[in-house]
């Protein structure tokens, strides 16, 4: 699995004294995971999405690979695409190869990136980037094409040979459950309460946790009453080692009476250490019955609990949706 | 109002005798079309969930037989501690029969009785509840990892199969180093990572000594920075404030507040560039760059990865890296 191939001796002689790039232990090619634009979901998704894309142009070279960069779902669906752009060390000379939102934008030079957000400069980075390692990571601020807002953005970027020009192919990520991101407006409880998902359900549970992280103890009040928290049948609770509850948006759990009782979320199912479960692994999706405030009846409901230090304490934090009869 | 919750509970259950459960309906994955996942490849909990879903598919396609043979034989279904697996699920979970079960095929048609875990867990009674209730979900207990020989924590994805008209279990699990139960001493450390450096085996390391962060807050500037299972070699854990003076390094080369903002700072050497509001803002980053490796004196590519910590309510960016050789 040694890093790079022919396309990459071919960019400068500077690259090839440099090095070339870390021997990827854990990289698999695109046999070993072939994921489609649709799919991806994960930091590691979009590594092994870029390189599906790399080599797919080995394959069907440069025309029909931008054709289908461009028009096909297997490599563009939603905020998911693949862009090819010039590598230089003159950012600002930078020219867009393959760019599926905007292509009027391809063959022409690109000055709006020169410097992101956070006061980086694109282009002069990930030339460094792919000048030191070949391939890698690149975090930056960019507009979402599925928000139309400029976003943090992970991408994964790779050095290759473009019909002659040296470039990177790359693919990113917009996630919003950054520490950067976790906007109230887009994770929140009326949101997981129309369309619920185990990913929205992550996102929702991660943002809350990052609040009791910052505030300890105080966010208590916010996480139990704030409606970007609770709305309708969607809510959160914490609950310490022991089980008991430490705050939840279900009225009904309020007060330290639920104290390991049979109506603790978390210690509903008597039979099972679920508590110690969620401690040990971090992050658990839990499955179990329970009361639906919105409804009164019991039913079947997905929980995703994740474990925070707070001042020193661990806590467990979760929230859920129901499921329909 | 136990008794209601009891009584529901059985009509609930008696419900799904009649009617056969259904996966929840609006969070169906990837098809493996989609996204397709070999055992090797296999790294995380969402690359485990694709893998059963791509297992499922098979055996649907293939039928029992040849599914049989090929999660048993092919490297594509078993690759060192990932392996797929299918169980009858039963209400009996004591009577639990093992269908496919590569690291032992002996056991296959046998029942093994209980399966009690270290957490106090009944796997198949767990089993059985979420494949008859929920049609699919995630399973977490203790297991022999069979690539290490140890029981280990286990993070299961499991899907309800029909395996020759017996209700069963398909799944596959992936046991992770990188979680707060395990952590280990002894797998996860400088040695270690120094020994066969990776982007894998890197983020385990940060992510661990993180947690040490977490739980200890300062305290834990004096273990992360002198213990040998923090510092090896070239390898070393640094913390850096959110201005990005160094709060502790396992490189003596780096102490004391002398190299605030200097150019010898971790993530400020790139005085162009602002990555501690990167990784700020995005919790986990990878970095590149140029830094002199503490064992060699030289400088060298290095690869670093930072994750953001709120330690005692203030987030503070501790990472590690390892150093490239030229020409690697």
């Amino acid at each position: 699995m040694a890093g790079f191939r022919w396309p990459y001796l071919l960019i400068t002689p500077i690259l090839a004294v440099a090095g070339q790039g870390f021997a990827p232990a854990q990289t698999s090619a695109c046999a070993d995971h072939s994921i489609s634009a649709g799919a991806v979901r994960t930091y590691e998704d979009v590594e092994a999405f870029v390189k599906c894309a790399y080599e797919f142009v080995q394959e069907v070279g440069f025309e029909e690979a931008r054709r289908a960069f461009h028009e096909d779902e297997r490599w563009r669906k939603g905020p998911n695409y693949i862009f090819v752009s010039e590598d230089t060390p003159v950012s600002e000379e930078t020219r867009s190869l393959v760019f599926p939102p905007d292509p009027s934008r391809e063959g022409r030079t690109i000055t709006r990136l020169l410097d992101d957000a956070f006061g980086n400069n694109y282009y002069r980075d990930r030339h460094r980037i792919l000048s030191l390692v070949g391939e890698g990571w690149i975090h930056y601020a960019f507009t979402n094409p599925a928000t139309g807002m400029e976003e943090p953005k992970a991408s994964y970027v790779k050095s290759i040979d473009w019909d002659g020009t040296p470039a990177a192919i790359g693919s990113g990520i917009y996630r919003r459950d950054l520490p950067g991101t976790c906007r109230r407006e887009e994770v929140n409880a009326t949101v997981l309460g129309i369309d619920p998902s185990n990913e929205r359900l992550q996102e929702f549970v991660r943002c809350a946790a990052m609040e009791v992280e910052a505030m300890g103890y105080f966010a208590s009040i916010s996480l139990s009453a704030d409606p970007r928290w609770r709305h309708d049948s969607i809510y959160l609770f914490g609950v310490d080692g022991n089980g008991n509850t430490l705050f939840s948006g279900d009225p009904y759990r309020w007060g330290g009476w639920t104290l390991g009782g049979p109506d603790t979320e978390l210690t509903s199912l008597a039979d099972r250490d679920d508590l110690s479960v969620a401690q040990a692994f971090g992050e658990t999706f839990l499955y179990y019955m329970s009361r639906n405030p919105a409804t009164g009846m019991e039913q079947r409901k997905v929980v995703f609990v994740k474990r925070v230090v707070t001042y020193g304490l661990p806590i467990l934090i979760g929230s859920g949706y129901y499921l329909d009869e | 109002m136990t008794m209601n919750r009891r009584l529901s509970g059985c009509l609930f259950l008696l419900s799904l005798l009649v009617a056969p459960p259904q996966a929840f309906g609006s969070d169906d994955g990837p098809s493996c079309a989609e996204n397709s996942v070999v055992a090797s490849a296999v790294q995380t909990r969402e690359d485990v969930r694709a893998f059963v879903q791509c297992a499922y598919e098979y055996a649907i396609e293939m039928g029992p037989e040849e599914a049989r043979r090929a999660f048993n034989e092919d490297e594509r279904w078993n690759s060192g501690s990932i392996y797929v697996f299918i169980s009858e699920s039963t209400p009996e979970s004591d009577q639990a029969h093992h269908f496919v079960f590569p690291p032992e095929p002996e056991r296959e048609g046998t029942s093994r009785g209980l399966l009690i875990d270290v957490f106090g867990n009944d796997y198949y009674k767990e089993q059985h509840r979420i494949t008859s209730g929920f049609g699919e979900g995630w399973l977490y207990y203790s297991f022999t990892n069979f690539a290490t020989g140890r029981d280990e924590p286990k993070a299961t994805y499991i899907k309800s199969i029909d395996w020759n008209g017996t209700p069963a279990g398909i799944g596959a699990g992936i046991y992770l180093r990188d979680i707060p139960g395990s952590c280990n001493r002894e797998e996860v450390n400088a040695a270690g990572l120094a020994a066969d450096p990776s982007s894998r085996k890197l983020q385990e390391f940060v992510r661990c000594a993180a947690m040490e962060l977490e739980s200890m807050g300062y305290f834990a500037s004096i273990s992360l920075s002198l213990d040998p299972r923090w510092r090896q070699d070239s390898i070393y854990v640094f913390g850096v404030d959110g201005n990005g003076n160094t709060l502790f390094s396992g490189d003596p080369y780096r102490w004391g507040g002398w190299t605030l903002g200097g150019a010898q700072t971790e993530l400020t050497s790139l005085t162009d560039r602002d990555d501690l509001s990167v990784a700020d803002a995005f919790g986990e980053t990878f970095l590149y760059y140029m830094a002199r490796n503490p064992s060699t004196g030289m400088q060298q590519r290095k690869m670093v990865f930072v994750k953001r910590v709120v330690t005692y309510g203030l987030p503070i960016l501790i990472g590690s890296g390892y150093y490239l050789e030229d020409g690697e």
